[in-house]
């Protein structure tokens, strides 16, 4: 044991300095931590409470709301019920229905939310990108077409939230003015993935694809948002951009564009698509490869199948999978049965779980 | 002699200060970031109608590979469960991992399961199969049935019959609420560049559970169980989020987690090597993407729900740290090149190092600390008052920090009702430090040593359980 | 002069778990004229008042918490009580694979999420008067 005599004489003299500053931290630790409990007890409290007067509000609301909507009240009924300090409230109460309703009702719902969007509106110019959004999905959602031309200039908002909700919006329905620049604002959001795109400007209806044609056709516009174009018209199955998609193949560098080129044809699936299809049925690239025996899949002629067959075979799995649906497709059931029992294994494991879904086996 | 001691203890205390301020420092620097970045989040959530976005035909198709081993009990009620979530397609695909118990006649029995074939999609390594089987009522429900292989061996089997351009792996007792699927792809939606998003992960001991789902969120008695779901939030809430906002996630907990199904393959699969396979996994995600020169982006996001059950006795407890603590420093350990590289971007020159030498080596300085301590209490070297102070200070930090984890919750998700669970948040956030804080660092250092023992657990005759 | 038939009393079973899609159908159900709504809002509960009660058509909701809409919906083509029994389903949009599957399980029906109440109200009449 040693004696503490001997190690004090080595102390380390901290002083009154050093236990000051500690004494310090020591305090404002303490402060910030009472300080977290606090805020969370009153953020409780706080939200307790907003839950509390949602309730009532939705008690106050739901029965006439239920009834306007069913056309058994007239919306000033309703009106008569949001008093001066709800309004904000009244909006996204509206737009909880607005998500879960198409048709007729949504004239409704508009109808109902006249009077108050003209304040949210002014949100569009703030400066919180979130105010922004909000204010841009509620005019959108129950602005019911009045606030177009508020949402065309939200297109060029800053913030790729705000432009993909106004573009969101737009898409819901197809005005011929507003179109093209509806769909030139991709341009902005690519951060998002082409699927997503579609899934939005699709929504316009096959009546805008001259809108799409044209961008498709126009080989200066960026390669995503002719990629994008040529998927919508692929939805649509629309028929006039076969001959686009054709001579676009012959120039297209881009790979996503040359897979959606050919996912034109293969929806359009005629006879005189086959050509291109044949001819690219052999490329290198494995996604090209696809498209293209999948033309042949769905349109092929009997001279195509024993390119299918080979397919079969190919060394990426899902090219054989388009391949076997062909097959299946063809009819010809005798042609897979005998796959079947071929020793090529890839093939015939791909043939018996073709001929399983089909409730066979 | 006696210089050397002083030396020593000087030594650790100084190591000890700068570990412990650096340590404090990063939790308060996350905590901000996470403040900021949960409230604009949470309006951002408001603003955008997540369904619709995603289900208007945009939604990719997604399979849940769930690895299974000996799961008689819960394994129909769990699988039912995951067949009703709330995302127009997914398949679910079990992978039953040799177990010794009923699992697959079990779920044979409920799913009407069919031998058939899949061609596979890859062919990553993996123990042998033995079948392949289909569900004549689910045509969305497969089961792989296979050799023992431990849990990144049945994964990979998982991988490769998936075609799905993402997966998403899910540990076999977890809860996936219904709208969890639809909120974690939502990122690989919105970016390209989007390889890997992983959920929060809640603890379920003490809440009500009926059905597969979730009914009645509660704080389970145990304390043990409290005292996870502080760590966790702060974790989760915390931490994570400020690794993804800087874009240097290195983990996505293998207990929820959704992946780009072929950056994870052409990466080569889960590791079988090592405990941590989902740490593994991330990280070689990130050093395989860059060095092929593409910027991977991995982030978390916090309102996709899997709820899991933790560890409520002590011996669980220390087994499950042990664990977390071997996977952390095999994989960090394995991918020693990335440590401090630029070319590996945030990854490399923050997370990196931060995840080494603070969480990796710091339950080895944090536990020689004590001992320094304890030594210059004895010997007079500072005055008590002085050491005591300090002591009262890092205390005090640490529930600062717990309480902020509380209040993020509370200012976000507020998914205890009660306030009597609150409260108890509270007082965990309070007991947290008060033991339960260093009693983890001991086992995390038992695992360290194990680490560089190069203990290994298992052979390939045991039998693996995850 | 005889008084106009009422309508007879029709039990419409509605399996739907979102609350507020939920309280939109009853309301409107609820007003057409002899017609009683039942209400579940997972597929247990369903099939619980499918057992029960004497049902004279159903509409489900192909998402359901415990057991989904399809499972539901081929349940009740193996009661012998409700073979020819009308039925809708809702789907929601981009799940084709589901329509195809629930038609192939015998559905009569289906209407796409978003929907317009008064329209799916209008087509379980017809369905009904079709009976």
């Amino acid at each position: 044991m040693i004696p503490p005599e001997t190690l004090a004489g080595q102390a380390v003299p901290i002083g009154h300095r050093g236990f000051l500053i500690l004494v310090v931290f020591i305090g404002l630790v303490t402060l910030c931590a009472v300080g977290f409990v606090l805020a969370s007890l009153v953020l409780r409290g706080r939200n307790n409470r907003i839950a509390r007067q949602w309730a009532a509000l939705e008690a106050r609301w739901d029965p006439v709301m239920l009834d306007v909507l069913a056309g058994a009240a007239s919306p000033a009924a309703l009106h008569a019920l949001v008093r001066p300090r709800e309004h904000s409230r009244f909006v996204e109460y509206l737009l909880r229905y607005g998500r879960r309703i198409r048709g007729p009702e949504r004239g409704l719902l508009s109808a109902l939310a006249l009077p108050y969007l003209y304040s949210v509106s002014g949100d569009l110019g703030h400066r919180n990108v979130e105010r922004r959004a909000r204010a841009a999905q509620s005019v959108g959602e129950l602005g019911g077409g009045d606030y177009r031309r508020e949402l065309l200039a939200a297109l060029d908002d800053p913030a790729p939230l705000v432009v993909m909700i106004a573009a969101v919006a737009l898409s819901r329905e197809y005005r011929p003015g507003d179109v093209l620049r509806v769909i030139g604002s991709v341009i902005r959001l690519d951060l998002l993935t082409n699927r997503l795109l579609v899934s939005m400007l699709q929504r316009m209806g096959p009546e805008s694809a001259w809108a799409f044609r044209e961008v498709l056709a126009d080989r200066g516009q960026p390669a995503k948002l002719r990629t994008v174009a040529a998927k919508v018209l692929a939805a649509f199955n629309d028929q006039e951009a076969g001959p686009i998609a054709v001579s676009a193949i012959e120039d297209a560098a881009d790979l996503d564009l040359r897979v959606a080129l050919l996912e034109i044809l293969q929806r359009i699936g005629s006879a005189e698509h086959l050509p291109v299809a044949r001819r690219l049925a052999d490329d290198p690239v494995p996604a090209v490869r696809g498209a293209a025996i999948r033309i042949l899949s769905r349109a092929g002629e009997e001279q195509d199948l024993e390119r299918l067959v080979q397919a079969l075979d190919d060394p990426v799995s899902w090219v054989a999978i388009h391949a076997a649906e062909g097959l299946r497709r063809s009819g010809r059931p005798d042609l897979l049965a005998r796959l079947a029992h071929v020793q090529r294994r890839r093939s015939s494991i791909l043939v018996s779980e073709i001929l399983f879904r089909d409730g066979g086996a | 002699m006696m210089r050397a001691l002083v030396g020593f203890v000087w030594v650790v205390n100084a190591a000890t200060l700068t570990y412990f301020t650096l340590l404090a420092g990063f939790y308060l620097v996350s905590s901000v970031m996470a403040f900021r970045f949960l409230r604009r989040y949470a309006t951002r959530l408001k603003s955008l109608d997540v369904e619709s976005l995603v289900t208007s035909g945009a939604a990719p198709p997604v399979a849940l590979i769930v690895p299974a081993f000996n799961e008689e009990r819960s394994c129909v009620e769990s699988v039912r469960a995951l067949l009703t979530l709330n995302y127009p397609e997914y398949e679910v695909l079990v992978v039953n991992d040799g177990s010794t118990d009923r699992t697959l006649d079990v779920l044979t029995e409920a799913f009407g399961l069919v031998a058939t074939m899949r061609l596979p999609s890859a062919e990553l390594p993996t123990q042998p199969l033995r079948r392949i089987l289909r569900s004549t009522q689910h045509p969305g429900l497969w089961v792989v049935d296979k050799e023992n292989g431990g849990k990144s061996d049945a994964l990979n089997a998982g991988l490769n019959i998936c075609r799905a351009p993402l997966f998403c792996t899910i540990d076999a007792d977890s809860i996936l609420e219904p709208d969890a699927l639809l909120r974690a792809t939502r990122p690989f939606l919105e970016d390209d560049r989007m390889v890997a998003v992983g959920g929060i992960v809640r603890i379920v001991n003490g809440s009500t559970v009926d059905r597969g789902r979730v009914r009645i969120v509660r704080l389970s008695p145990n304390l043990l169980a409290r005292l996870q779901v502080v760590e966790y939030l702060r974790a989760f809430l915390s931490a994570r989020v400020a690794w993804s906002e800087l874009n240097a996630s290195l983990i996505v907990s293998g207990a929820f987690g959704l992946f780009r199904r072929d950056i994870v393959v052409q990466a080569g699969g889960y590791s079988t090597g090592t405990v941590g396979e989902d740490m593994e996994l991330v990280v070689r995600l990130h050093r395989t993407c860059r060095d092929r020169g593409m910027v991977p982006r991995v982030v978390f996001v916090p309102d996709p729900v899997a709820w899991t059950e933790c560890p409520e006795t002590l011996s669980g407890l220390a087994r499950q740290r042990n664990r977390w603590q071997r996977g952390l420093l095999e994989t960090l350990t394995t991918h020693i090149r990335m440590f401090g590289n630029p070319r590996y971007g945030t990854v490399g020159l923050l997370a990196y190092p931060y995840f080494l030498l603070l969480e990796g080596l710091g339950p080895l300085i944090e536990i020689a600390g004590y001992v320094a301590f304890a030594i210059t209490l004895i010997a007079g070297l500072w005055s008590p008052a002085f050491v005591a102070s300090f002591l009262l200070l890092a205390v005090l930090v640490g529930i600062a920090l717990s309480a902020a984890a509380v209040a993020l919750e509370e200012l976000t998700f507020r998914r205890y009702p009660r306030w009597v669970d609150l409260l108890r948040l509270f007082s965990a956030a309070v007991v947290e430090n008060l033991g339960y804080r260093q009693l983890n660092q001991f086992w995390r250092l038992q695992g360290t040593i194990a680490v560089m023992r190069g203990v290994r657990h298992w052979g390939p005759q045991q039998r693996r359980g995850f | 002069m005889s008084a106009p038939v009422p309508p007879a009393d029709r039990r419409v079973l509605f399996a739907e778990d979102d609350p507020v899609t939920a309280r939109l159908v009853v309301h409107r159900l609820s007003r057409e004229p002899g017609m009683t709504v039942l209400h579940a809002a997972d597929g247990e509960t369903a099939l619980a008042i499918a057992r029960q009660d004497a049902l004279s058509a159903a509409i489900l909701d192909i998402r359901l918490p415990v057991l989904d809409g399809l499972s539901i919906l081929s349940a009740l083509r193996k009661d012998e009580r409700y073979a020819r029994l009308p039925v809708m389903m809702l789907t929601s949009l981009g799940s084709e694979a589901d329509v195809i599957r629930g038609f192939e399980l015998g559905a009569d029906d289906y209407v796409v999420k978003p929907f317009s109440p008064a329209e799916l109200v209008a087509r379980l009449l017809r369905l009904l008067a079709r009976l």
